[in-house]
């Protein structure tokens, strides 16, 4: 009976110990997501102070000494939840503008440092969940399905930071998940237009390029629309594109 | 079969939204070429850009909504000179210069930053104009995003410190006018006697000045020969006329930059003793 007893009492122990050893993200998801967010940087009365973008940008930054704590998931919702991370339609060309919240947040500078980061920032990507309107994407501030915020996602999907998702071992579970994203913004029209499924075209096109597929002529004009940070000229260019990025 | 149908999809959503290169010209004749008929956003989410701006940014002032059709460049050179809304990059799709060639030998010219009218950012890929509600403040296109109001180094773009500043050089009613004054104002002027012709206010000495006396009849200019030019200042000009006939006098004034910044007129009306 003893016996039992100790036994019983060591496999609960364990157990318990189990949980805290195998879980200790669940524990923390919920302590660092509490403890760090933008409102108190983007309080109005503190907000207004700022002067320049460049004054914007060094207040944004998560505090060091929890940074490195954060777990993943959450680290990736709050890079997506930068209160400049829409800037980058106020630029002609569009990745320039995402590149100046990709290389001066530290939020993005430690999610770039993690390893498999790229696998989890698609796994992120791939499980949002679109929306039929513009009304439902936006309603929620933690609805990454927002046109803006998921075309920023993708913009750093798009980055050299996840160059690693065009490796020979990531390169087919990249386009797979691409695809079908793309494919569902063609199912919800009215709320993935045009500016949305450019960035589509965008990520397909660095696909295109990794592949190594494309004759000379054809990659210096996927190439070229890379660098304008997927933007159209007009149609015939854009039919190009369309076509040669859906091989 | 999934990429077929993905490539129709793409090109019938292409169709409906066909945008297409066209070529404006800057006001002395060069091609800029400019993308039209881009589709626009949704109303929803053309009001959530516009809230995400102004909440970002709230130093600045909201003027009017977020649109995909046109960009800064297309409102400060192309759309606030009264043309169609269309996006405008900074280079050409050859790679050439574009928006460059509003100022390259062109209508534009460069000048000081408190004449500008119209500001290029070249660090930021941003161009804006002075405001009219308030002069020290830019008006401009945020890409997609609203046209707002703001201090010349607020807003989104990197670098906003670095400004290189134009004005039209001869644009219309960009300077003052008025009429110059002749002492001898109650009777005609007699042939061999110097009159004085005043502005209506004297400029100071960094200013040039230009007078251009032309014969009403047949609009030549008869400086030296048919009217002597006595003195000229800032403020006035004394005049001998050698023959009898109705004379347009103008005195223009000119700033460092040899921009017009005046012009005043008048008639003068010389009969023989």
């Amino acid at each position: 009976m003893k016996q039992i007893f100790i036994i019983l009492l060591l496999v609960v122990l364990s157990a318990s110990c189990s949980n805290d050893i195998t879980m200790p993200e669940q524990n923390q998801q919920n302590d660092y997501s509490n403890h760090f967010t933008f409102d108190a940087i983007t309080e109005p009365s503190n907000w207004m102070t700022y002067n320049s973008l460049v004054e914007m940008l060094k207040a944004c930054q998560i505090p060091e000494e929890i940074l490195h704590n954060i777990p993943t998931d959450e680290l990736i919702k709050i890079c997506l939840n930068h209160p400049l991370a829409f800037i980058y339609t106020a630029y002609n060309n569009e990745a320039v503008g995402a590149d100046i919240i990709f290389n001066n947040f530290n939020g993005f500078k430690e999610l770039n440092s993690r390893k498999e980061h790229c696998n989890n920032v698609l796994k992120f990507y791939s499980d949002i969940k679109l929306q039929d309107s513009p009304i439902q994407a936006y309603s929620n501030k933690d609805n990454f399905s927002a046109p803006i915020k998921m075309g920023f996602l993708e913009l750093y999907l798009a980055s050299p930071a996840n160059a690693e998702l065009l490796s020979p071992k990531n390169i087919g579970k990249f386009s797979k998940v691409i695809s079908e994203k793309y494919l569902e913004k063609q199912q919800h029209p009215d709320c993935y237009k045009m500016l949305s499924l450019r960035k589509s075209y965008l990520l397909k096109a660095k696909v295109a390029i990794a592949t190594g597929e494309l004759n000379h002529d054809e990659e210096k004009s996927v190439l070229e629309f890379i660098n304008d940070g997927g933007t159209f000229n007009n149609e015939a260019q854009a039919k190009r594109i369309i076509s040669l990025t859906s091989k | 079969m999934k990429n077929l149908i993905c490539f129709i999809c793409a090109v019938l959503c292409l169709a409906t939204n066909a945008q297409n290169l066209i070529i404006l010209k800057t006001p002395e004749g060069k091609d800029i070429e400019a993308i039209a008929n881009i589709p626009e956003m949704s109303a929803y989410e053309i009001e959530q850009l516009n809230k995400q701006t102004k909440n970002a940014f709230p130093q600045a002032t909201f003027v009017c909504n977020s649109s995909s059709t046109y960009n800064c460049h297309s409102y400060a050179w192309n759309i606030s000179e009264g043309g169609e809304k269309c996006w405008i990059n900074q280079f050409k799709s050859n790679g050439g210069y574009n928006v460059a060639l509003y100022w390259t030998n062109d209508a534009f010219v460069s000048i000081s930053e408190d004449l500008a009218k119209k500001i290029f950012y070249p660090d930021g890929d941003h161009s804006a104009i002075r405001s009219i509600i308030e002069p020290d403040k830019y008006e401009s296109k945020w890409g997609k995003g609203p046209v707002m109001r703001h201090a010349p180094g607020y807003g989104p773009y990197t670098n906003m410190a670095k400004r290189i500043y134009f004005v039209k050089a001869q644009q219309e009613n960009s300077y003052e006018t008025g009429f110059l004054e002749c002492t001898i104002n109650n009777r005609s002027i007699y042939v061999g006697e110097a009159a004085t012709f005043k502005t209506p206010k004297r400029w100071s000495d960094e200013y040039s000045f230009e007078i251009q006396i032309l014969n009403a009849k047949d609009e030549e200019d008869v400086i030296d020969t048919k009217a002597i030019i006595n003195s000229l200042s800032s403020k006035e000009i004394n005049v001998t006329f050698k023959a009898a006939g109705l004379y347009h006098i103008t005195y223009n004034v000119y700033n460092t930059n040899r921009i017009k910044v005046a012009s005043y007129t008048c008639e003068a009306a010389v009969k023989n003793p």
